[in-house]
């Protein structure tokens, strides 16, 4: 009797309560995160009236998007408490870092900001030239964050890309996600999460990531930034980019057109349904050379013209096209990095360590400034065309 | 100790155990920081020599089947030095039991309790510690039993949800820079086996002793694959930036995803492994603590002791300041398990041989 007195007095000693149990209802669940950089003329005027403040001028705009329960019409259509009512909250405002402005959060805002379902982090164009280092430590940091949260660059600001209200979806962080995530056709953005690339930029300081672009109620995320010691410092395109996923071996799926394989038809669009890369790296004198075979497989799904492709030798030729198209793509995306933003965006220097790392050891000090540049590129691509639809 | 025997496939799950307490999750950036890619190649390196210096135990426990460490190295270089000897033992089990506590509560309010006070984190551990070690051997190895296959399922699903993202090209170069790196990883790597300093104590108490050499190659030999299994998924996902991460076998779980994407969040995952493993760790660091004492003061049973010593465990798990002071009490647990484990059986053994001390 007495041991089960003291077994019941433990247990309520012990059992009840929670120190971290915070309810659904007090937790600000932030779905999408934009940071930009405040230009140097707007801070003077931001400082307020505390002259303790001014030590520490405003340097970034945080917007964050929460959703707002209530007006979330949910899959039956059924929720959604009025007519018209936004489901998201876009929040803005400015501080020292991003540390700063969350916490700051607190004067507007009784619920806690959790970033437990944070899809998305925006950049925007300045804050990613500033230093990318600056703005990401925060998040890399947190104990909160997934590692699979996106993140983009913005071309313009990162506020009117969280701004956005997508017609199709009603929370920008979810409607952004998914388009990284789940863009399966075109084969012309970078896919990468916030450990993708922090594992690209804390060991090299440079990588490229994804763009966005905002419109009126839409996001374009074709194209990737750019980034050199972790800033900004231009943008590929959306072809280049996929020039760029080639010669690393993601690209999986994508259109390409070529031009008509002889005279009597016009264009013709082919699917990439598999692709792979191998990239070998050779010594060539004092440079590095890079081999990159490239194995395709695609279909075709557009001919423009009209005359049946009835000929083996008319599918050679369009493979022979395709073939010349993939390396075109690649050699103009590695020679755009090489040439205009002399930076190893790609990690090739990666591939030179895993495969000579004698040599990789002697050039490792000036990579990106002397020999990343010198590096020699053979393309070689060899493409399969496997069906052509249902007509000829 | 009447009915206190365990099986021999107790022990492999005691020393696995007693192994990978806290040192799991950090493991692959030791590994890392030491051999880079190579770092499989200093485990290996590591448990051979750890294989070694069990042996040496064995051979010397062999001398004195009924009796364990306390009794034999008194008996071998007098009471007074084995006194001491013994005190060093039970105070470097009472240190690792508090860096278990403190490493284990300090990554639980970091990912899971922010607001809780540590001290409550580590006493509910530190209770349920106690309560099994009262219990004596035999229950604490049927515990064991238990919530090994636990550790072992988890860990196949992370290796199951890692595989999409796995580049195992992230092992090469092999041998870039030579051997010495993977020695000088691998003499690390074999101290911090510390577990095999459980062949100690342990050999008296099995129900078939003459078995503890394939005991030795069967549980290292598993913990071998474990750990290397862990390794491999963490560079075959993270690369050299592994470490970059405190503890990057966690970081892993905000990394990963079910197929599919039913279920997001995985850290539960990594709980259950770090909650099972440090839990089990410290259960046997303490008991053999307990044990060592009670058997230096001529007492038979271990249990009296329990209470008495936790008080110490927590004392000494809340000195550090921070995580990164953790590190210190880390230090000093590495060069006297050096000691314990490696330099005091090996001159035990050939002192006994001079001297011709033997039991049977």
């Amino acid at each position: 009797m007495r041991r089960l007195l003291f077994l019941v007095m433990l247990c309520l000693a012990l059992l009840p309560g929670c120190w971290d149990l915070r309810d659904i209802e007090r937790r600000a669940n932030i779905t999408a995160v934009g940071i930009d950089l405040i230009p140097e003329e707007e801070r003077e005027g931001l400082t307020g009236e505390d002259p303790l403040e001014s030590k520490h001028r405003p340097k970034y705009k945080m917007t964050v998007e929460i959703p707002v329960l209530g007006e979330l019409r949910g899959v039956e259509g059924s929720g959604g408490s009025s007519e018209g009512g936004k489901p998201a909250w876009v929040l803005a405002s400015t501080g020292t870092s991003p540390a700063q402005i969350t916490t700051l959060l607190d004067l507007r805002l009784w619920r806690e900001p959790s970033f437990g379902h944070t899809k998305v982090l925006v950049i925007g164009e300045e804050a990613a030239r500033e230093s990318l280092k600056d703005t990401i430590d925060f998040f890399h940091r947190h104990r909160e964050l997934s590692r699979r949260m996106k993140l983009v660059i913005a071309q313009g600001d990162a506020y009117h890309v969280i701004k956005v209200s997508p017609e199709i979806e009603e929370l920008l962080g979810i409607y952004l996600d998914n388009l990284i995530e789940l863009v399966t056709l075109s084969g012309r953005l970078q896919r990468k999460n916030l450990g993708e690339a922090a594992r690209e930029l804390y060991s090299t300081g440079n990588a490229l990531l994804p763009r966005a672009r905002p419109e009126e109620t839409e996001v374009i995320v074709g194209g990737s930034a750019v980034i050199k010691n972790w800033r900004l410092v231009g943008w590929l395109g959306e072809l280049e980019t996929m020039g760029s996923l080639f010669a690393t071996n993601q690209l999986r799926v994508g259109l390409l057109v070529v031009g008509s394989p002889d005279k009597t038809t016009g264009e013709v669009a082919v699917t990439i349904r598999s692709s792979r890369t191998q990239i070998k790296v050779l010594p060539a004198g004092d440079r590095i050379s890079f081999q990159f075979n490239i194995f395709t497989e695609a279909d075709v799904v557009e001919q423009l013209g009209g005359r049946p492709l009835d000929d083996p030798s008319l599918i050679q030729s369009i493979e022979d096209l395709v073939e010349q198209e993939i390396v075109a793509v690649t050699r103009g995306a590695l020679s755009k990095l090489q040439r205009e933003f002399r930076v190893d965006a790609l990690g090739l220097g990666d591939w030179v360590w895993k495969q000579r790392p004698k040599i990789w050891e002697q050039v490792k000090d000036d990579w990106d400034d002397y020999h990343f540049p010198r590096a020699e590129f053979q393309v070689q691509s060899q493409v399969r065309i496997r069906r052509i639809g249902v007509t000829s | 100790m009447e009915n206190d025997r365990i099986t021999s496939w107790q022990v492999i799950v005691l020393l696995i155990s007693v192994i990978n307490g806290t040192r799991l999750l950090d493991l692959p950036r030791i590994l890392v920081q030491d051999a880079g890619p190579d770092g499989w190649l200093s485990l290996f390196f590591g448990h051979i020599l750890a294989v070694g210096a069990a042996f040496v135990m064995i051979k010397l426990a062999q001398r004195f089947p009924r009796l364990t460490f306390v009794e034999y190295s008194r008996r071998i270089i007098g009471p007074f030095l084995g006194t001491t000897i013994c005190l060093g033992a039970v105070f470097l089990w009472t240190l690792i039991s508090a860096r278990i506590i403190r490493v284990f509560a300090d990554v639980l309010k970091l990912f899971v309790f922010p607001r809780t006070p540590i001290e409550v984190i580590m006493l509910m551990m530190l209770l349920l510690s106690l309560y099994v070690v009262r219990n004596g051997l035999e229950p604490m190895a049927r515990t064991m039993e238990i919530l090994f296959p636990v550790i072992i399922l988890t860990i196949g699903l992370v290796v199951l949800f890692a595989v999409p993202e796995l580049d195992l090209t992230n092992l090469q170069p092999v041998l870039a820079k030579g051997l010495g790196p993977v020695i000088k990883g691998g003499m690390r790597q074999a101290l911090e086996q510390r577990g095999i300093k459980l062949f100690l104590l342990v050999i008296p108490f099995m129900l078939a002793p003459q078995r503890v050499g394939t005991v030795v190659f069967l549980g290292l030999g598993i913990n071998y694959f474990l750990q290397v299994i862990v390794f491999i998924v963490t560079i075959g996902v993270f690369g050299l930036h592994t470490e970059d991460f405190l503890w990057p076998v966690s970081m892993l779980a905000k990394f990963l995803a079910v197929p599919g994407g039913i279920v997001e969040h995985l850290e539960i995952i990594f709980m259950i492994i770090w909650v099972t493993a440090a839990s089990a760790s410290l259960m046997v660091n303490n008991y053999l603590a307990c044990t060592a004492l009670a058997r230096l003061a001529g007492l038979s049973k271990q249990y009296p002791l329990a209470f008495p010593l936790a008080p110490i465990i927590f004392f000494i798990a809340l000195l550090p300041d921070s995580i990164v002071a953790t590190e210190s009490i880390l230090l000093l647990e590495r060069m006297l398990g050096f000691v314990i484990a490696w330099i005091t059986p090996a001159l035990l053994l050939f002192i006994a041989w001079i001297r011709g001390v033997k039991d049977v």
